[in-house]
């Protein structure tokens, strides 16, 4: 059996090491290395021209804006990387990522304390030394063995006409074609697998300090979405307080005056009436409180109507007059949806307590898979996140779709909320 | 009677005030917040304190403890606690103390007026009222073989109303039954459950409720 079996097993194996000049692989290894090489030569060239003169250049201002362009061509040129990788077998995810933040310099702050940042620059700074040795490594090993191979082919071109094997020189054509047949299939396969080597290996090194994305993509993913479970959890705590403070409350008061009325029905109609009509007005009371609470965990409207007739009927509740222009050309995501109504009506809220608006307006369109919406207002501006606006807990809300959130309020000149929701397509 | 009031919400409190008052007792008190609530039992000393667990500033169980608070500071004082929720650990920590002379209800008690004020007349009286939500919560979670099941359909229905506080007398009446066939399964019930105790009024409930809650 298992010496039987043996064979069948060895047998691919070898096959396998002899025949790897024959596929692909070792030309994408050279197109890999080569390509290494030109690479690095430039990533050198920017990383002095690009970063390091940035730092120089920040006593003069200049150097923060420069810094985020060279922090995004550092994003850019590693993907490429990533990318050049796949040639060697090596598949690296490409980078997305965007660095947050409201004014240039958080963006830059937000871009520099990435970790990637600073691995895809070291990449960059490492790839002209790592490019070199193995380009070095790979293109002798294929020059050596294509160059056996084809020993009886460029023989000639040599000035003394003999070749040196060793210690021994061959001068006869014959001589040269059995050195070619006999040395040249093992050198050459050897030669592939060298390159195959220097290619591997500056491709794992690579991916040592390109990779982790998705790691730091899920740690995104996690921060965003305990965002979204705080924003639920406070969400859930309201609609609970609402109800007891509101309904739950009135028809306890309903239920005691009914009690009272039916008590006192037969010795004192009179009083009884009265507390009939209290109770009357308590059970119309929590009807109300009840529907405004069902419209604050989800309004009817949006699901039945879309965005555009729910954001309507929200702007003419609003005490400020809003204008309302919302043009979508299907309906979103009911998830899209039900953020773009809540942070609209959060913001109309704010509009309506905090700014002393006179006008208010209210724009929603699609702009690249982008839902972006707009309230814009000409009160007093000057918001602050963390003062209670609420700002804060629509942040978690946006930013759990992967969107993004913006609010400018310079004070005395009104306030600018916009948001960008991705809703696929 | 002389009662302390302590409930936040305005249109729950104004009820409370109106039931009471329409019943002919005598409200020297009506609080919306804990420390209040023990200020005006050590400057009232009240016959009885109706107190809202759920009281601000923290909006938790505030009102449970400023209760407890006053019992201390004038012990004896008989409280009645509302809840709008049952929970079995607020009970269980109004009863520590075995001194009596508490009551722990649902809101939703107050919709039968009368039945209301008999409970709030029997706590103050030193008595004990536990909700029958809160009973039934405690005869839920049972084990497999559970003594309980030796019971029958009516001592178990005895030992519900026993739990809740309810005198011998009270639950004849309730049962539509006699004083002595009420007696009978009494004996019955703690024969079967190895309650040895011949302890009338509070004790009896709080060795009941002992008996539910532990094992």
């Amino acid at each position: 059996m298992c010496a039987a079996a043996a064979p069948v097993i060895l047998h691919p194996v070898l096959r396998r090491i002899a025949t790897l000049p024959l596929t692909a692989t070792p030309w994408l290894d050279l197109a890999y290395i080569s390509l290494g090489l030109a690479s690095g030569i430039f990533a050198l060239t920017f990383v002095f021209v690009g970063p390091f003169l940035s730092i120089m250049l920040i006593i003069t201002l200049i150097g923060i804006p420069k810094l985020l362009l060279d922090v995004w061509i550092t994003q850019w040129w590693a993907n490429g990387e990533r990318l050049r990788a796949g040639l060697a077998g090596v598949p690296i995810p490409l980078s997305r990522r965007r660095w947050r933040g409201e004014t240039l310099f958080q963006r830059v702050r937000s871009a520099l304390t990435d970790p990637m940042t600073w691995r895809e620059l070291v990449w960059l700074i490492l790839l002209f030394g790592v490019g070199t040795a193995s380009f070095v490594v790979g293109v002798t090993a294929a020059s050596v063995g294509l160059g056996f191979l084809t020993l009886p082919l460029w023989a000639w071109s040599l000035p003394d006409d003999g070749v040196q094997i060793g210690v021994t020189t061959i001068h006869s054509v014959w001589a040269m074609i059995a050195v070619a047949i006999v040395l040249g299939p093992p050198l050459t396969i050897l030669a592939a697998w060298v390159l195959r080597g220097s290619a591997l290996a500056q491709a794992k090194l690579a991916q040592a300090l390109l990779e982790g994305e998705e790691q730091e993509r899920i740690t995104e993913l996690q921060v965003s979405r305990a965002g979204a479970v705080d924003a639920a959890a406070v969400e859930l705590r309201r609609i609970e307080r609402d109800l007891h403070d509101g309904a739950q409350a009135r028809l306890v008061a309903l239920a005691m005056e009914i009690g009272m009325a039916r008590e006192q029905l037969a010795s004192d109609p009179e009083g009884a009436a009265e507390l009939l009509a209290g109770a009357h007005e308590d059970a119309k009371t929590a009807l109300v409180e009840l529907r405004e609470l069902a419209r604050g965990i989800h309004p009817a409207i949006l699901t039945d109507r879309g965005l555009d007739a729910a954001v309507s009927a929200l702007a003419a509740r609003c005490p400020v007059p809003c204008t309302v222009a919302i043009a979508l050309p299907r309906r979103l995501p009911a998830a899209v949806e039900s953020a773009a109504y809540f942070t609209i009506a959060e913001a109309l809220t704010n509009v309506a307590k905090h700014s002393g608006a006179r006008r208010c307006a209210i724009t929603g369109a699609i702009e690249h898979d982008n839902l972006v919406i707009e309230v814009t207002d000409d009160g007093r501006g000057g918001v602050r996140e963390g003062g209670g606006s609420g700002i804060a807990g629509l942040r978690g809300r946006v930013e759990a779709l992967d969107g993004r959130l913006l609010v400018v309020g310079p004070e005395g000149a009104g306030t600018l909320l916009r948001a960008e929701l991705p809703c696929g397509s | 009677m002389r009662i302390v009031i302590a409930e936040d919400l305005v249109l729950l409190r104004d009820g409370l005030v109106r039931l009471l008052t329409a019943h002919g007792h005598d409200v020297v008190a009506a609080v919306g917040d804990g420390p209040a609530l023990v200020a005006a039992v050590v400057e009232h000393r009240p016959e009885i304190a109706i107190v809202d667990v759920r009281l601000p500033p923290s909006q938790r169980d505030e009102g449970l403890r400023a209760a407890l608070e006053a019992r201390q500071l004038v012990p004896g004082t008989p409280v009645l606690v509302l809840s709008q929720y049952v929970e079995e650990s607020y009970a269980a920590e109004l009863l520590a103390d075995g001194a009596g002379a508490v009551g722990y209800l649902l809101k939703d008690r107050v919709a039968d007026p009368s039945d209301f004020v008999d409970q709030v007349i029997r706590v103050a009286e030193g008595g004990t009222a536990i909700d029958q939500e809160v009973v039934r919560q405690l005869l839920a979670r049972r084990r497999a073989d559970d003594p309980l099941d030796q019971l029958t359909p009516r001592e178990r229905e005895v030992l519900e109303l026993m739990a809740q506080g309810l005198s011998n007398a009270a639950i004849a009446k309730r049962l539509v039954v006699t004083d002595g066939a009420i007696e009978k399964h009494v004996t019955n019930i703690f024969g079967k459950l190895g309650l040895h105790t011949s302890a009338g009024g509070n004790l009896r409930v709080l060795a009941v409720l002992a008996w539910l809650r532990v094992d």
